[in-house]
């Protein structure tokens, strides 16, 4: 199910958000929990119920033993098993064929692709809970109950397409009883972080994905200069919109259920460098190939070689996490070169005292993230190859002009790019951070005034008259 | 500002701006129709965006075009069938045969591939009574499981009837809209469109709803496979129960088949006029082509339906018209 289609907007969550505080009303909190839990699996098993309930059902349960154990009696080779059973669950659904179609050239005998469906959401889940199983062989999961449990997995609105959760972050909050009563201050704002995401979705995104296609399905063909930066500037502000919208989205909808997520963006394209991006883009993905995987690989611990190299792998892992094509170890290889130059440059200037210029070093790291991006969503390596000489090479005067794009698309992306480059984002409006730059944002900042009711109301609105008129997109990061 | 106020002005103003973007929007797709075949005594009866579609059946059936009802009420002669039939009726040889006897006609048929439950209905709800039919077995006589027609009739919620009445709604919006602003409506927008007269039912196709130049002008050889007994009969208990209720001398009543060449319409409706005893006219124009392997081209149209009505006349001897 998705959050800008009319069924979900109109139907299951006024149903499912009426029930929870019903019960909660009542005073029973933890028929409240399991209501929500249930509901959270209809949302994830919506389109295809015996295919993807069993698969989750028994991820969660077994690593909700795993944790048990764990935590009970920590002993690092069941932990092992257990991360490994998780990894192998992910790695059947969504690298097998990848692995297959890698070393089928190379044996001996012919190996069929298996041609696996991949379970939506099966990454985050899966990444979640290995998070969950390495923090109870720590010590730091506490023993917790199962429809608490469950609830922290499945909670609809991180599901599909994260944040990736904390079980420290999320379990204290399901176990408290006010959270089971409506509370209206943070139901409304979570209305407006839902209605900034929706028309994030709805109206910029999706508008300027239009102009994203035809450059890059057309790429088996030579583009021209302007329309391959078009396209993938248009691209780089379509995933941005339609990822963070979705995020408001999903930090807006725990809001109304009492429930606070944790942010997922801060404007990475005001990011001044590789590093300051990637702690403002996908903000939970990155602190979790942080803590688990370049913090135990020892991270900056053994010295700048080996810094560097964690770094790389690292990247490249979280490039493959996102899918198992070779594009994205491209795409994660560039941002892990990037970082590895990025600390080495950090470690030359202060030894020299050299620096660069905000500006120079903002549009340095644009490049690399828009240069990365090609990669990401190009269908092939060749197609990657392609665009990239298309970004820079003229070959004609022709290429100087759009021919595959409509005009339109530049009114777009300097609008969105505007937006992106130097508006305030969400959380500085709707104040979940100290809003900053002077008066004048601060007068701007939400507070629950008519004006800000008219203002997210009517974004609310203008999007589901789209949605309505029009019908519901799939969000990018579902494939992943 | 207390937070119940809060919440209730944003679901007010959201309410209004949805209903708002959606009329403004769907107003505006209604650009792309094709309006080559706008005209004062047309309406338009399908258009092909999203925001739209048909709009044909709902006019009819909840009397929004009440001068094309009126119309129908008053036809001495009804033309039924599906669109191959639409597409073949709505030629000049239509009104110059009836034009030329003094009678009223209608051509009543409807896209897609709309069996005979609804033009029944119609019959119903409008008490009407025409003195002749002529009804393209294409076949015809079958009973409709889903569809445009068989959503109208089941509508028990009167949830339809609302769609249709916003369609008309944006039809208006839109004709204002051509009215002040002419360079908005374009004759040749994109999206292939369906004008049909008020006066008599005809269509006149606006655009290209072929892609393919390829596909325009495909030459074809009517199907002469034979129908099998089962689809027959199918179509035999379907007729007698059609013509029970409609109140019409067999004697008026001739069935045809419009050629296409993926079904025997002729041999479908001979057998059908043979077992419901009503009267049968197919005729044989060598060379036609169809424009999407479906329906007739202009020129196919022009030349069969010119050797139908030029035959007619005795098949109907015995009808008091």
């Amino acid at each position: 199910m998705l959050f800008n289609s009319l069924p979900f907007l109109f139907g299951y969550l006024p149903l499912v958000v009426a029930g929870f505080f019903l019960l909660g009303w009542l005073g029973w909190v933890n028929v409240a929990a399991v209501w929500l839990g249930v509901a959270s699996l209809v949302f994830y098993g919506y389109t295809n119920p015996t295919y993807l309930l069993p698969i989750i059902i028994v991820s969660i349960t077994f690593n909700f033993v795993a944790g048990d154990v764990l935590a009970r009696r920590p002993d690092r080779r069941f932990l092992f098993f257990a991360v490994a059973a998780n990894l192998l669950l992910l790695g059947y659904f969504k690298y097998a064929d990848f692995f297959i179609e890698t070393v089928a050239p190379f044996a001996p005998f012919n190996i069929a692709v298996l041609k696996v469906a991949l379970p939506i959401g099966i990454s985050f889940f899966t990444f979640t809970q290995i998070a969950f199983l390495v923090d109870a062989f720590r010590g730091e999961a506490r023993e917790y109950k199962l429809h608490h449990y469950v609830l922290f997995v499945t909670f609809f609105p991180h599901l599909i397409a994260g944040p990736i959760l904390h079980h420290k972050e999320m379990m204290p909050q399901f176990q408290e009883r006010r959270t089971y009563r409506l509370n209206p201050p943070l139901f409304s704002l979570g209305l407006s972080w839902f209605a900034a995401g929706l028309f994030k979705k709805v109206i910029l995104a999706d508008s300027i994905g239009g102009f994203v296609a035809p450059v890059f399905d057309s790429a088996s063909q030579s583009l021209g200069f302007v329309d391959a930066w078009m396209g993938v500037i248009s691209y780089a502000l379509q995933i941005y919109f339609d990822f963070s919208g979705y995020s408001d989205m999903a930090i807006g909808l725990s809001l109304l259920f009492g429930i606070r997520l944790p942010l997922n963006f801060n404007s990475p394209y005001q990011a001044v460098s590789i590093a300051d991006f990637w702690r403002r883009w996908h903000m939970t993905l990155s602190r979790f190939l942080r803590d688990y995987l370049y913090f135990p690989l020892g991270g900056n611990r053994k010295g700048p070689a080996r810094r560097y190299a964690n770094l790389i792998v690292t990247m490249l892992l979280g490039g493959l996490w996102h899918g198992a094509s070779w594009n994205f170890v491209a795409w994660g290889g560039i941002h892990g070169a990037a970082l590895a130059v990025n600390h080495f440059w950090n470690d030359t200037k202060d030894r020299h005292g050299v620096r660069l210029p905000s500006a120079v070093s903002r549009i340095l790291t644009l490049l690399i993230v828009l240069w990365a991006w090609v990669p990401f969503r190009a269908k092939t390596l060749d197609h990657t190859l392609t665009i990239w000489r298309s970004m820079v090479h003229v070959s004609s005067i022709d290429s100087l002009r759009l021919t595959a794009l409509d005009a339109s698309c530049v009114y777009w992306a300097v609008a969105l790019s505007g937006i992106a480059l130097f508006l305030p984002n969400t959380q500085t409006i709707l104040a979940r951070e100290p809003v900053g730059g002077g008066v004048v944002l601060r007068h701007l900042a939400w507070h629950p005034k008519w004006q800000w009711a008219i203002a997210t109301g009517a974004a609310f609105g203008t999007a589901v008259g789209v949605i309505t008129i029009g019908a519901a997109s799939e969000f990018l990061y579902f494939r992943f | 500002m207390k937070y119940v106020s809060y919440i209730a002005l944003f679901g007010l103003t959201a309410s209004f701006a949805a209903a708002l973007c959606v009329v403004v929007l769907a107003a505006h797709s209604l650009g792309r129709c094709n309006r080559s075949g706008f005209g004062a005594d047309r309406f338009l009866a399908y258009c092909e965006v999203n925001t739209f579609g048909n709009y044909e059946h709902g006019a009819f059936y909840y009397d929004l075009e009440p001068e094309a009802v009126e119309n129908l009420k008053k036809a001495d002669v009804l033309l039924l069938g599906n669109s191959r039939s639409q597409y073949a009726f709505s030629s000049d040889a239509v009104a110059d045969f009836f034009g030329k006897r003094g009678m009223r006609y209608f051509v009543l048929g409807f896209g897609y591939a709309e069996m005979s439950d609804f033009p029944l209905a119609l019959v119903r709800r409008y008490h009407l009574q025409p003195k002749a039919l002529i009804i393209n077995a294409d076949p015809f006589f079958l009973h409709e499981q889903m569809g445009q027609g068989h959503e109208i009739i089941h509508d028990r919620l009167m949830l339809v009837r609302g769609k249709y009445l916003f369609k008309k709604f944006l039809v208006a919006i839109s004709e204002l809209t051509c009215k002040i602003a002419p360079s908005a409506c374009n004759a040749e927008g994109r999206a292939p469109s369906l004008y049909r007269s008020r006066s008599d039912g005809r269509w006149e196709v606006s655009g290209n709803f072929v892609g393919r130049l390829a596909d325009r002008n495909t030459p074809f050889e009517p199907d002469t496979t034979p129908i099998s007994r089962s689809s027959l009969d199918q179509s035999i208990g379907v007729g007698k129960e059609f013509l029970a209720q409609v109140p019409v001398s067999p004697a008026c009543i001739v069935l045809t088949g419009v050629p296409a060449p993926d079904y025997n319409t002729a041999g479908l409706a001979a057998g059908l006029a043979q077992a419901l005893g009503v009267k049968v006219l197919n005729v044989s124009v060598p060379h036609l082509a169809t424009i999407d392997r479906n329906h007739m081209t202009a020129d196919s149209v022009r030349r069969w339906s010119n050797a139908f009505f030029g035959e007619l006349d005795p098949v109907l001897d015995g009808c008091n018209l």
